[in-house]
């Protein structure tokens, strides 16, 4: 250990591991703007700010139930339903001011969480399988509610809008409620007692039995947490759109997880992490704008992302792998 | 009278009392009174399946027993459940404790204890560093706080365990079965710690299948033998022997069946074999019906020569012949094809199927003689596992159950059933009652010496040299790579000659 340490030599393995994925965001936005210079126009950062602030806030709260060694497949499911939702209850004019249905979304956002943490901690189900087939349901749900068609709230609740394209001191509001929300969680999972405890979940179950943690409660709490992040991430989504579309995105599941998992290749020691996955949410979020910008189909985009994860992780597990 | 009865409560931490248990099919503990007097260490000895266990589980609230009371510090123990034992102080220490890898020391042992600062509960990290530095001093341990979990070894787990136990501010601690993959050096630290732990005025129960362990660090011992206790003595007042007996309800003479005598035939024949240092010109026969010893320590080459006779392990020169047959395996398909059988050393990883049922596993490497056009006979295979079962006396619920849920020697007995049921000639067995309790230990050796009866040959590698003398027809003692010297007849039994020549003597 120490030797490995007191080696002053440059260490390509250590340093393409820990920063690698800070290199390729660069490398690939120098290299965009090269062919496309409206890449770093300010529209397109707006635009790109815009996606990967909900997908980000998506991911971090699937991070919760990760960092309990639980999976959460429910990504793009929960922004749907909840927007579906969302929409249904403005539309109707159950609620009628925008901090009310803040709050209903919320609400619908916890209990999408508690019903994945009952299944998973009491049921006992694999959370795989329980999230994934979840996810499936809500979906249906959702395309039922709106027969499988976009549905909108336009003339119903149109400053709603401003959680979508409102700016703070020239910030686009759903970044600024992103770093919001990397303050709190940051502060809960690194400061906090309760961080510690959650982590301690992740190893087998007994790990944190015989911690004498109380592994159902702290699983739920997990859930929970990506429920309201799904919420946030829903609204963020129903105010850009002023509605909710089953074709809002197919993407996002993968995207999220495999966030987490490249983000867990990023700094310290290979855990679930915060700000591993916001950037992985990042590169993700920055090549797919960029292929786009450099004149590739829209269509190809799943193609991308796809192709770009299994990169990623790959690179990052042969890294580790040549390492030991 | 009353002044005396507190008194009396008092010195025993923990009193469980009339305590019953029974699982489908199995009375697991029966009538049990145990009684910990505090401050002591306390052993407690027994066969796979005795009720250790299970015992240690409902003391854990694991388990819930069917019937009984648990005194805790005098106070009877309701609903008790693990949180309850948390709090009252009693902790765990497990033979490989499970933690989080990418965590830190620090952060492990005090994960649910964490101190805080404020209302917002952060945690103060200096206070973590200061107490765990203040409790490894205590004990004498030397790891960071900071150092990850990932980088740490068993005995360095086990005290990452024990720290934890400590902060929790424990009362009694249970030791598992902790020396079980410890090597000698570290077992000694560790009974250091043990004795530490005592002078604070910890008590502690000490769960061990090695029985020498017990005799060294524990004030008392408790003994159990299917499902109920048989003694609670202190080591100074009995012999090995005599706890052996307790344990086994058996005669020291009747632990080895009767050695065979008579050999002529050669089945296998090694050559000049070479391979590297752990391996120097080795030249043997081994004689149908015959029990071959090959002594020696750990790295002698005793498990090098099985694994290339086996056709594990390649060599660099050297010949091995099968009934006057050059065969020279290439790999261990040939070998079992060919009848030459490796039992490992490693069950857990190399001879049993853990997922799969007992039936599965015997019948696993002679799967193609329970076929006919390709499908598999199921009635045959049942009626073959139900007669192994019987035969080594498998404690199992059913030939159905899961490999994994039979005690340690019982997936040993499963290990040898399958080797029974090919039709094996030569049989090397590598230290085949490792981690197997002394019960199971005599069944293994009479089935052994049954293999020899029918004509086969073993070879029988084990670091327990009492074992090789009370086994073995013939010893071959090695010391690095080399054969040193052959013993026959009464020689064999010289437990004391074999470890002199083992460790360098004459």
């Amino acid at each position: 250990m120490a030797n490995r340490n007191n080696s002053s030599s440059f260490d390509f393995i250590n340093y393409l591991q820990k920063y690698g994925t800070l290199t390729a965001i660069i490398v690939m936005a120098v290299f965009f703007t090269l062919i496309n210079p409206k890449f770093i126009s300010i529209n397109n950062i707006l635009n790109v700010s815009l996606q990967f602030s909900f997908i980000a806030i998506l991911a971090i709260g699937i991070l919760f139930p990760m960092i309990t060694g639980a999976f959460d497949l429910t990504g793009t499911e929960m922004i749907f339903f909840i927007s579906a939702m969302g929409a249904g209850l403005i539309r109707n004019e159950i609620v009628t001011t925008v901090p009310g249905a803040i709050l209903a979304m919320l609400l619908i956002g916890v209990m999408v969480g508690l019903v994945k943490a009952l299944a998973v901690t009491y049921l006992r189900l694999p959370s795989l399988l329980a999230t994934l087939a979840f996810g499936v349901s809500l979906m249906g749900i959702g395309r039922w509610y709106t027969k499988n068609r976009a549905i909108y709230i336009i003339g119903k609740m149109d400053s709603i809008a401003l959680l979508a394209e409102g700016k703070l001191l020239g910030i686009p509001v759903p970044v600024v409620i992103l770093f919001f929300l990397i303050i709190i969680l940051y502060f809960l999972l690194y400061k906090s007692s309760f961080g510690n405890r959650l982590y301690m979940m992740g190893g087998t179950e007994l790990a944190a039995e015989e911690a004498g943690l109380n592994v159902k409660l702290y699983q739920t709490i997990a859930f929970i947490i990506s429920g309201i992040m799904g919420a946030i991430s829903a609204l963020i989504v129903l105010a850009r759109i002023r509605g909710a579309n089953p074709d809002v995105g197919s993407s996002f599941t993968i995207m999220t997880i495999a966030s987490v998992f490249i983000g867990m290749t990023m700094f310290k020691r290979g855990e679930p992490n915060l700000l591993g996955t916001v950037l992985a949410v990042l590169m993700l979020s920055l090549i797919t704008n960029g292929f786009v910008m450099i004149g590739l189909s829209i269509y190809i985009q799943d193609l991308i992302i796809g192709g770009l994860i299994l990169a990623t992780v790959s690179v990052s597990v042969y890294l580790r792998r040549f390492k030991s | 009278m009353v002044a005396t009865k507190i008194k009396d409560i008092e010195k025993n931490l923990l009193e469980m009392k009339n305590i019953n248990k029974k699982f489908p099919g199995v009375k697991a503990l029966e009538n049990i009174d145990f009684i910990v007097k505090k401050g002591d260490v306390h052993g407690v000895v027994g066969e796979n399946g005795a009720g250790k266990s299970t015992l240690i589980k409902i003391l854990h609230g694991i388990y819930i027993a069917d019937s009984g009371e648990i005194f805790f510090n005098g106070h009877l123990i309701k609903n008790h459940t693990t949180s309850s034992a948390h709090d009252l102080g009693i902790e765990c220490i497990h033979q490989i404790p499970r933690f989080v890898d990418y965590l830190s020391v620090g952060e492990t042992m005090f994960a649910g204890v964490e101190p805080t600062r404020g209302i917002l509960k952060i945690v103060d990290w200096n206070e973590v560093q200061k107490r765990t530095n203040e409790i490894f001093n205590s004990l004498d341990i030397d790891i960071d706080h900071t150092e990850l979990i990932r980088n740490l070894n068993v005995p360095q787990r086990q005290m990452i365990a024990i720290g934890r136990a400590m902060i929790r501010d424990a009362k009694m601690i249970v030791f598992d079965e902790p020396t079980a993959s410890l090597s000698e050096h570290e077992v000694n630290k560790l009974f250091e710690t043990i004795k530490k732990l005592k002078k604070q005025g910890v008590t502690i129960i000490y769960i061990s299948h090695r029985l020498e362990e017990i005799f060294e660090i524990c004030d008392r011992v408790t003994v159990f033998r299917n499902g109920k206790k048989v003694s609670t003595s202190k080591p100074s007042d009995i012999s090995m022997d005599e706890l052996v007996k307790l344990m086994t309800g058996l005669e020291k003479g009747k632990r080895y069946p009767e050695k065979l005598k008579k050999h002529e035939k050669v089945i296998l024949s090694v050559k000049n074999l070479n391979k590297g240092q752990k391996v120097k010109n080795i030249s043997f026969d081994l004689h149908s019906g015959e029990i071959l010893g090959l002594a020696g320590l750990v790295g002698a080459g005793r498990t090098e020569i099985a694994r290339i006779i086996f056709g594990a392990d390649k060599r660099d020169s050297g010949e091995v012949l099968l009934s006057d047959k050059a065969v020279n395996f290439s790999s261990p398909y040939e070998a079992i094809k060919n009848g030459v059988v490796l039992v490992p050393e490693n069950r857990g990883t190399e001879g049993i199927v853990k997922k799969l049922d007992v039936k599965d596993n015997i019948v696993l490497p002679s799967i193609e003689s329970f076929c006919s056009a390709n499908m598999i006979k199921a009635k045959e295979i049942k009626k073959v596992s139900t007669q192994m079962v019987q035969k080594l006396n498998i404690k199992t619920p059913s030939i159905h159950q899961r490999v994994e849920n039979l005690s340690g020697g019982n997936q040993q007995k499963v290990v040898l059933a399958k080797w029974l049921v090919s039709e094996g000639k030569v049989f090397l067995l590598d230290e085949p009652t490792m981690g197997v309790d002394v019960g199971a230990k005599v069944e293994i050796f009479k089935l052994v010496n049954q293999l020899a009866k029918e004509g086969r040959g073993v070879i029988l590698i084990s670091t327990a040299l009492e074992e090789i003398a009370g086994m073995c027809d013939r010893i071959l003692i090695m010391r690095s790579g080399e054969i040193v010297q052959e013993l026959l007849g009464q020689q064999t039994e010289d437990v004391e000659k074999i470890l002199t020549i083992v460790k360098g003597g004459k």
